[in-house]
């Protein structure tokens, strides 16, 4: 079976080092453990579906299921022109592509780095995307700091009341060591590093890990975790010249991303464990800078329709507190749970496309056989506020960013969807895109879905017939900013009417 | 935070096969998914899931400690430090195992050291000045506190060779008290002879630290409480 068009040929030899880098990425990227402890609350019978999106004038819809890059469309190359729906391009800057997740800021955006495009990219380190003529984003700025050099994974965060971006040094997978904290409030074309030593644009190490991070909502904690050993650690952030670390733990087998909640009062950590879930931790301790802190268990809660939790974000509902929780492999999708009783999170919903639903597992090894571990899987899932949200916007890999409207979460449907176009043949380029980079193509997401008696491990390239986007985006009034692995930093416009806002 | 990583790529490497090795056994026991035969594990008691959820917490702390000093102190504490780390976290996989083996959480829910009969709790030792509201749910005999940690990344040379170890024999003393508890209340003997080992090696560690601290001519710090 032959999958679209292989990409470029400059890169067919490779050195040793590199193979290595990215059999280290995608066993990161996954990582998935032994078996975790109890489950609380997963209901069965909830329901997946979310209708399709109507899609208006300007469109270019797609041809398959919903969120299928069809084989066909691989092969023909009409995946080379993206799919998009209720949502049109305003400006897109792709640059040497970019490393996981992205940030932005303003009219700026900041591209993730792989620790390889430390070496290899003509401008190496942290992206920055002036976008503020939408006609013509230019490349303002590059951060280099250990931090913003040693691939930040999903590490690199705004914080956009105190306008600060931070960034762990995450090397292969699973770093710390540095972190960068710059202001980008003064002016986010040029971030000034704030914790350099004496000016310069080195920072002190420090131990704690490093694969995801998040700001509390209060600014003052910067929370990372890492993936061996369920590490965890919290950075005091009051001073940002002077990041502290004020906690260090091991909280599980295999920690995912993280998340705070409004009052820093709980974390919600992921897990990269079988089964997939989310746990919930008390972290007062931790919010109060007590001298001896821990984290207490408040609950886990766990799935098996989806594999390496990606992470969980906290919001309200008329007065009632929920969290969404998205899987980053397994065609997990997303999902809402009730945390009005945070010791006993009950599910309320689920959230698949149709190409994740169980019965089309064939078409998803068939169409993503050649593109890489991720295949059509949520990764970052963002909402246009926290409180009575109307609106949810992922970052959905091969199936491109995704929007819902979700004011009534019981009743989810889709009213946009932009997948941009595949970037095939461009891999030279690309050298900062964690997508691009990996330099076999070997499908991983179905591990535990698709029998494994099927074809043989495919070790060659990946074919690029569609991008990753990983990005959490962000809602910026009837736009939507956001990062895709191989095209770079992109700024969406809806159409149509369709953001009920 | 004050560590420099000499190599890095090391690290990187180690890290890199335990990942790798990590996905390999998700693929041996995906497709059968390991059958566990409960009536073949021991049974775990109170004091049995509750050291291992504390003493998880206690060893990762001088996890952190080694880590933070690795390149900065002299090389007979280095060869001591990294002793220590590897030793640690080698037990703290152990525990990990246990812990999934009996379907008991990770991290507990209440405060620390409930399953020692008779606890009153302490913090280790200079809380003045923090919010120490702590010493009352039970914080574990031994550990520094977040400042004491962050002193340990500000100092060099033989001051910080010092407070390295005086920092690790009061947490390896603490330690003591927990493995004497778990070693005479467990239910499993597998944990009561565990408890014996890490004892016993923490004791060897403490005689190393103590002889190079005492050539640095410095004082062991005092174990609270």
């Amino acid at each position: 079976m032959r999958a679209g068009e292989p990409g470029g040929r400059d890169l067919r030899q490779r050195t040793r080092v590199r193979f290595g880098a990215a059999l280290v990425a995608i066993a990161a990227a996954v990582s998935p453990a032994a078996a975790g402890a109890g489950t609380a609350g997963a209901a069965a019978g909830v329901s997946t579906a979310v209708p399709r999106a109507k899609c208006g004038p300007g469109s270019s819809a797609e041809t398959g299921l919903q969120g299928q890059v069809p084989l066909a469309d691989r092969r023909s190359g009409r995946s080379r022109q993206g799919y998009r729906c209720n949502l049109e391009l305003v400006s897109r800057y792709q640059g040497q592509g970019q490393g996981t997740i992205g940030a932005s800021y303003g009219k700026c955006q900041y591209l993730g780095t792989i620790l390889p495009s430390a070496v290899t990219a003509k401008r190496p380190g942290v992206n920055v995307v002036d976008m503020s003529d939408p006609r013509k984003p230019r490349l303002s700025d590059s951060l280099l700091s250990p931090a913003t050099l040693g691939g930040t994974w999903e590490t690199l965060k705004v914080h956009p009341g105190r306008g600060l971006l931070a960034a762990v040094s995450v090397g292969a997978a699973t770093g710390g060591f540095f972190v960068s904290v710059y202001d980008v409030k003064t002016d986010c074309r040029h971030p000034r590093l704030l914790n350099g030593v004496k000016g310069t644009k080195l920072t002190m190490p420090g131990a704690f890990p490093g694969h995801e991070a998040s700001w509390s909502p209060d600014g003052r904690t910067y929370w990372t975790t890492g993936l061996l050993g369920g590490a965890i650690a919290a950075l005091d952030m009051t001073d940002p010249r002077k990041p502290k670390v004020v906690y260090n733990g091991l909280t599980g087998m295999v920690n995912h991303g993280v998340n705070v909640s409004p009052d820093g009062n709980r974390v919600y950590v992921a897990s990269s464990s079988i089964p997939a879930g989310i746990v919930i931790f008390d972290s007062s301790d931790i919010q109060r800078r007590k001298a001896h802190p821990r984290l207490r268990r408040v609950s886990e809660t766990t799935w098996r329709d989806g594999i390496v939790s990606q992470y969980a974000l906290p919001f309200t509902d008329r007065g009632r507190r929920y969290m969404v929780a998205v899987d980053e492999l397994g065609s997990g999708g997303a999902r809402f749970f009730d945390l009005s009783d945070d010791r006993r999170p009950r599910l309320v919903r689920k959230l698949k496309l149709e190409i994740n639903r169980p019965e089309n597992v064939k078409a998803r090894v068939a169409d993503l056989a050649r593109n890489g571990i991720f295949g059509y899987d949520s990764h970052y899932c963002t909402l246009d506020r926290t409180a009575d949200p109307t609106t949810m916007a992922c970052g959905w890999a091969q199936s491109g960013i995704r929007v819902f409207d979700i004011r009534d979460l019981r009743k989810p449907r889709e009213i946009a969807y932009y997948n941009p176009p595949a970037q095939t043949g461009r891999r030279a380029k690309l050298v900062n895109s964690a997508h691009a980079f990996v330099p076999f193509g070997g499908y991983f997401s179905d591990i535990l879905n698709a029998t494994p008696d099927g074809q043989p491990l495919y070790t060659g390239e990946t074919d690029m017939t569609a991008d990753w986007c990983m990005s959490p985006p962000r809602f910026d009034g009837d736009r939507l900013w956001v990062a895709c692995d191989d095209n770079g930093a992109l700024l969406l416009r809806f159409t149509n009417g369709v953001h009920p806002r | 935070m004050t560590w420099t990583p000499r190599r890095p790529g090391r690290v990187f490497s180690a890290v890199a096969f335990t990942v790798i090795g990590a996905v390999a056994a998700l693929l041996l026991t995906a497709a059968g998914a390991l059958p566990r035969d409960r009536e073949r594990l021991p049974a775990a008691g109170p004091v049995d899931i509750g050291f291992s959820q504390d003493m998880i917490v206690h060893h990762q702390q001088a996890v952190t400690m080694a880590q933070a000093v690795l390149g900065r102190v002299s090389p007979s504490v280095a060869q001591l430090a990294t002793g220590v780390e590897l030793n640690q976290i080698r037990e703290i996989g152990q525990m990990q195992g246990w812990l999934n083996l009996w379907d008991a959480p990770q991290v507990s829910s209440g405060p620390a050291m409930t399953w020692m009969s008779g606890h009153q709790g302490h913090g280790g030792a200079d809380d003045s000045g923090a919010d120490d509201s702590d010493a009352d749910d039970g914080a574990m005999p031994g550990l520094a506190s977040v400042d004491e940690m962050n002193r340990l990344g500000e100092l060099e040379g033989d001051d910080l060779d010092a407070y390295f170890l005086q920092l690790m024999i009061r947490h390896h003393e603490g330690g003591l008290v927990m493995t004497a508890a778990a070693a005479r209340d467990a239910t499993d003997p597998h944990v009561r002879a565990f408890a014996v080992i890490i004892a016993t090696e923490q004791r060897q560690e403490t005689a190393t630290m103590s002889g190079l601290l005492s050539a640095l001519g410095r004082e062991p710090l005092p174990l609270s409480g």
